[in-house]
């Protein structure tokens, strides 16, 4: 068992953030075996599911309720893609972070690990997820022959803000589900209520046409925040202005702290009731 | 390095006063609805639960240290602490070096991945890196002797093959301290005997620190130096392995009580159930003759009789006992709920020794009367009681609970007197078949409900 190589490979990592890295990263890789495991088309859902929905959306929109969605968007196909992944994002990460302490009860009671690895863990599966409907992104702007421009280097940015705004909510998700198994209905109805607030598949420009206490609310959504973002740098090919920019930052900042809070405060009780 | 080992970092675990107090809801509340509603109500209130009071101890680098106690008595808790698991509600436990901790199988396993996959997660999880785990990979396969099954998902695994892979990843460096909680049960005799010898091979290199809580006073005594007796959330004792362990014995038995005392078992039980506390000198003396004041006080403890207060009419239900004859509340108490009478007559007559058949009567009328049908297998146990024989169907009732009690010449002997022994192993059939009874009720109700 005293091998001569084991003066060369280091045992243990160097310090603790290198190793929650490590569990994190492993974490994400399990997820992600165990997600396609035993399917056919495996990874590949992850692509034609976005593209999917968008063409039957837009099918939709297009007969039926062709009234609703406003007349001035450029492409909607686009429109919709790209507001429909940036929303599921967000939805994948809060749902799938709020289970995550519950989910993990075996490992909690047994072995001493930083409790923010599991939201934060599903957080970014999400947003591995994410990277592969993106390409269902490009081959609909492909389709339609809109090439992309320098803008989309705002990508990585708004990505970032994004992640920081799931991951301040999936901690005070994962927080409160432990102690209110209520939260895990009531995500779902949120989650709902959010899809039809958010200019997903209707035209925002509608919303200068309501009354001022709507628009304000309307507008303070941050969802709408980050899927503007990803609108202007596809589709609208332009930088993202300075408002959506403030609001995208602010709401991540926002998230972020009270996530942190809520779960800083009551990660040590996590233990006696899950 | 951390291999300089100052003079106040000796210590390899260090727990300062630590107390664990859990707030046990008095409801379970797990709804916002019902949280609202009783903060409203002003109703919201805890139990404390101290589960751990004041403990203090240090352990050495490579010193073997077990920890033991009852059920219920703290050390799980003290574990999940020192393993860094549940934060202690004041004091504080200073662990150095890295912990293995092996606290119920399985830690981090996910069963849907294959035992290769396990591996690199568990690894991860315990702080290893990717290099060393890969390193490491053909010892664990080696030592868990599982080459054919690393790419089946773990689900597909026995216990035991699950104990050996995880022991394995666990034990494959030196950690710098090992908490082993009762994983060694699991697996067959050459596993254990494998855990064993490397546990033995840590504790000989002298830099692992191990911790030991197991219920095999043997293991405990076999591999540890050191043991810290933690009961009740009370540290009751903290010193060299044999002392410890001896002492841990004798809680509940007595001096006179060796672990070969015939019915030993029995005599424990009845000293855990609180019916009897012994002699001052804290001897059993399981032969010597009961009398029917000691038979009724005993009968009175174990039965669940708490605000008993001794009514006039009870005080002169028999001649003979008044409020000096010894036990006598517990004489009262038996007149008062119908068991004594039916022997007696106006005389309780508390001196007087008891017959076998007379205390299995008491017992059967202290259960109620259960409806009781003899099996034939039951009436041809004794040859010395048949149906004439006063006293028979309670003796039956008693041996369906299937302890043994007869004489060597397999006799029962209904008409001698009883000793404390015969107390302890009557009583203790009743106890069994009232679990035996509870569990088949409990069957019952499952039975219905599946339907």
């Amino acid at each position: 068992m005293d091998s001569t190589n084991q003066n060369t490979v280091p045992v243990h990592h160097e310090n603790d953030l290198k190793k929650d890295i490590y569990i994190l990263k492993q974490l994400v890789g399990k997820d992600f075996k165990l997600k396609y495991r035993r399917s056919f088309l495996g990874v590949l859902w992850s692509v034609l599911n976005p593209l999917l929905m968008m063409i039957v959306m837009s099918a939709v929109f297009s007969t039926f309720f062709v009234g609703l969605r406003g007349e001035n968007i450029v492409n909607y196909p686009l429109y919709l893609i790209l507001g429909n992944i940036t929303f599921g994002l967000m939805n994948d990460a809060t749902s799938s972070s709020l289970m995550s302490i519950i989910g993990s009860s075996s490992l909690l009671k047994k072995v001493k690990i930083r409790r923010f690895v599991f939201p934060v863990q599903k957080v970014l599966f999400a947003l591995v997820n994410f990277f592969f409907s993106l390409i269902a992104v490009a081959i609909v702007m492909l389709w339609f022959r809109i090439m992309p421009t320098v803008h989309i280097l705002w990508l990585p940015v708004g990505l970032l803000l994004l992640m920081l705004f799931c991951m301040g909510v999936g901690l005070a998700l994962s927080a409160l589900s432990v102690f209110f198994r209520d939260v895990i209905h009531l995500w779902s109805v949120v989650m709902t209520a959010w899809t039809y607030a958010t200019p997903l598949f209707w035209d925002f420009a509608m919303i200068d046409g309501m009354n001022p206490i709507m628009q304000v609310i309307l507008k303070a959504n941050p969802m709408y925040a980050y899927v503007m973002f990803m609108r202007d740098i596809f589709l609208y090919q332009t930088s993202p202005s300075a408002a959506v920019l403030i609001s995208c930052t602010a709401w991540a900042v926002i998230a972020m702290a009270i996530g942190y809070l809520i779960f800083h405060k009551t990660e040590h009780k996590f233990i006696l009731y899950i | 390095m951390s291999s300089d080992i100052k003079k106040d970092e000796e210590y390899a675990i260090e727990v300062n006063d630590v107390t664990m107090v859990f707030n046990m809801a008095s409801e379970q509340l797990n709804s916002l609805k019902e949280y609202f509603i009783k903060i409203m109500k002003h109703e919201l209130f805890f139990e404390e639960f101290k589960a751990l009071k004041n403990i203090s101890f240090k352990i050495r680098r490579g010193e073997t240290v077990g920890l033991v106690g009852t059920n219920g008595s703290g050390k799980s808790t003290m574990l999940k602490v020192i393993a860094g698991v549940l934060e202690p509600t004041s004091g504080n436990c200073i662990v150095r070096g890295n912990i293995a901790p092996l606290i119920e199988l399985g830690a981090g396993f996910d069963y849907e991945l294959t035992a290769r996959e396990n591996i690199y997660l568990n690894g991860a999880l315990l702080g290893y890196t990717r290099e060393f785990i890969d390193s490491k990979m053909d010892d664990i396969i080696e030592f868990a002797e599982l080459e054919d099954f690393m790419d089946m998902p773990l689900k597909n695994y026995s216990s035991g093959m699950t104990a050996r892979i995880a022991f394995a990843i666990a034990t494959i460096t030196e950690p710098d301290v090992l908490i082993v909680d009762e994983t060694l049960s699991v697996g067959d005799v050459f596993f254990q005997r494998k855990c064993e010898k490397r546990i033995k091979h840590f504790v000989d290199s002298g830099d692992v620190t191990v911790l030991l809580v197991s219920h095999s006073m043997d293991q405990v005594e076999r591999i540890c130096e050191r043991a810290i007796w933690i009961e009740k959330g009370d540290m009751r004792m903290d010193g060299p392995v044999e002392d410890v362990c001896q002492a841990y014995r004798e809680q509940f038995a007595f001096t006179d009580i060796a672990e070969d005392t015939p019915h030993a078992k029995e005599i424990w039980w009845l000293a855990r159930q609180k019916i009897s506390k012994g002699y001052p000198d804290n001897t059993f003396r399981p032969d010597v003759l009961v009398a029917r004041c000691d038979v009724a006080a005993m009968l009175y403890r174990y039965s669940d009789a708490v605000d008993y207060a001794p009514s006039d009419e009870d005080r002169t239900l028999f001649k003979d006992v008044d409020d000096k004859t010894p036990h006598a509340e517990s004489i009262m108490w038996l007149g008062h709920a119908g068991i004594a009478q039916i022997m007696a007559g106006d005389e309780f007559r508390p001196h007087d020794q008891v017959k076998r058949y007379e205390l299995a009567r008491m017992l059967y009328l202290l259960d109620g009367k259960p409806a009781f049908e003899p099996t034939e297998r039951l009436r041809d146990m004794y040859p010395d009681v048949t149906d004439e024989t006063p006293g028979a169907k309670e003796i039956w009732w008693l041996a369906s609970s299937g302890v043994k009690y007869g004489t060597p010449e397999g006799m029962y002997a209904p008409n001698d007197v009883i000793t404390r022994r015969d107390v302890a192993i009557m009583f203790y059939s009743v106890h069994k078949i009232r679990v035996k009874r509870i569990q088949e009720e409990q069957k019952r109700k499952e039975a219905k409900r599946k339907f």
